[in-house]
């Protein structure tokens, strides 16, 4: 046979041949080393022209790419916009609450305004457990948006172990909103609001994110996705979590074999994972943010006048809140106590490859092995690592106290 | 629905930044620059042919739309792929050249 064309070795490499011809082309090259070579050169102009034709791809033709529009899509941007918000916010909530004592439980408040007037007020959220507490009863808040309620609930544990009953009060407020929801608003509130319909909704997303101060995150909370705790075995009770944070928003349970997925979205444009490979079971946990420029510059403004409005609540849950939302005022230094106070699990294990960072440790109370990644800085997601410390040991009180 | 919304929001995002890093961004744009200079430099025939390919059409199709006879795709092809390549080599080793004038 003669030697190969480079054509033909191009249409054989294409697969454009005929069978018949295929063969013959392919027994020849077993045999003939010059067009065996010729072959790989050919695969080599298909590889290369294939990359550079990709590569026409990246930018619009003769158009070369100025770096990203700025928009408010740099999480840094986000996070020192909401630092801000959370210290004024803060600062005000721990005016108001200074003198009272902490006592008891877990609370938590959810609270939505939809009134006209209140909206920007009311989306505040907080989630508070005293470390005075029992073990607390975890709260779990629920909102169905599609209801464009307003649900309220908050549980309190008496520290008093015969006074360990949970309260939970739970008030719906037509969305016309009314005052009244103003006035019972607990130190810790959580506002949520379904995104969907109300223009306010958006604020009280906001604000809703601004009040994690421990993390020093804003985060948006869609009201669909609302905080799902999960009920969570054998966690350790006598863990006492401290801090108030609200729920992180989980955005996603990726399934998983062998272990539990949790994606949380701690910013617009944070999610974190959450892993965990459990000897039993597995759970992880992801956090996700999505940037929502206009909401959340709504929420900002919103959540520093419902910083202001909260009005102090006669049961324990207010002076837990009070607690909670000094240490939140403290920033990241309440939350590095928190963490002391709590004593989790050490950090076993960070490391970092392609800008995400992940944190490996064991859980004290179930021994299992859990990771946390992100793209994020280490002091960030040890600091959501806390809060997911947290979520963990109050849904698993919860899911002790509340079958 | 919406989480899925959001989700794939969130995975575009995560693609974006994984794939475009910022420092390379200038970088990827003066290889797009290059490419793109390099398949203009290509004769009418070729570069729609390989385009074509790039396309996923099949030989037929391709002798169809450029009235060629199927035989010679593979020719054509080839020709092309060896062209591009070359041009595109070729700018770059003048802009190695360039950069390195530049640093001495």
């Amino acid at each position: 046979m003669q030697h190969l064309d480079e054509g033909t070795i191009h249409a054989w490499l294409d697969g454009a041949l005929s069978p018949d011809e295929a063969a013959r082309v392919e027994a020849h090259v077993a045999e003939c080393p010059q067009c065996a070579a010729a072959v790989a050169e050919a695969r080599g102009f298909i590889a290369a022209s294939s990359r550079i034709l990709t590569a026409l791809d990246h930018v619009p033709r003769g158009v070369v790419p100025v770096a990203r529009p700025a928009r408010w899509s740099n999480p840094a941007m986000w996070r020192a916009a909401a630092a801000v918000l959370v210290v004024a916010a803060g600062s005000l909530v721990v005016v108001r609450n200074t003198g009272r004592d902490s006592k008891a439980g877990y609370t938590f408040i959810e609270t939505a305004d939809t009134a006209p007037v209140l909206q920007s007020a009311s989306p505040i959220t907080i989630l508070a457990k005293p470390s005075q507490g029992a073990a607390g009863s975890a709260v779990q808040q629920n909102v169905s948006p599609a209801q464009k309620s307003v649900e309220k609930r908050v549980a309190t544990d008496a520290a008093v172990p015969t006074e360990q009953t949970l309260a939970t009060t739970r008030s719906r407020v037509a969305e016309s909103g009314n005052a009244g929801a103003l006035s019972s608003r607990p130190n810790i509130v959580t506002s949520d609001n379904s995104v969907a319909a109300t223009p306010t909704a958006p604020a009280a997303n906001d604000s809703a994110g601004k009040i994690s101060p421990a993390s020093g995150y804003a985060s948006v909370q869609p009201p669909q996705s609302r905080i799902m705790l999960r009920g969570m075995t054998a966690l350790s009770n006598d863990r006492d979590s401290t801090g108030v944070l609200e729920p992180l928003k989980v955005v996603g349970r990726p399934r998983q074999i062998g272990a539990k997925i949790t994606l949380y979205e701690v910013t617009p444009t944070d999610t974190v994972t959450l892993t965990e490979l459990m000897n039993v079971q597995l759970e992880s946990v992801v956090v996700t943010r999505m940037s929502e420029p206009t909401k959340e510059r709504m929420e900002g403004q919103a959540a520093g006048k419902a910083a202001a409005a909260p009005s102090p609540q006669r049961t324990d849950a207010a002076v837990a809140s009070r607690q909670d939302s000094q240490r939140e005022a403290g920033g990241v230094a309440g939350a590095e106590q928190a963490r002391a106070r709590s004593v989790p699990a050490p950090v076993t294990a960070v490391g970092t490859a392609n800008g995400v960072t992940t944190v490996t440790w064991t859980d004290a109370g179930s021994g299992n092995v859990l990771k946390l990644s992100g793209r994020l800085p280490l002091p960030q997601l040890q600091q959501i690592k806390i809060r997911i410390e947290r979520e963990r040991a109050a849904a698993a009180a919860a899911a002790k106290k509340n079958p | 629905m919406r989480r899925r919304k959001h989700l794939a929001l969130l995975a575009e995002q995560e693609r974006d930044e994984v794939v475009e890093p910022e420092e390379t961004t200038l970088e990827r744009a003066q290889d797009a620059a290059m490419a793109r200079k390099a398949v203009d430099a290509l004769a009418e025939r070729d570069r729609l042919a390989l385009l074509m390919r790039e396309e996923g059409l099949d030989y037929n199709e391709i002798a169809e739309a450029l009235q060629l006879s199927p035989g010679s795709v593979g020719t054509t092809l080839s020709r092309a792929r060896r062209r591009l390549v070359e041009s595109y080599e070729a700018l770059q080793k003048s802009r190695e050249e360039r950069e390195k004038n530049a640093a001495s």
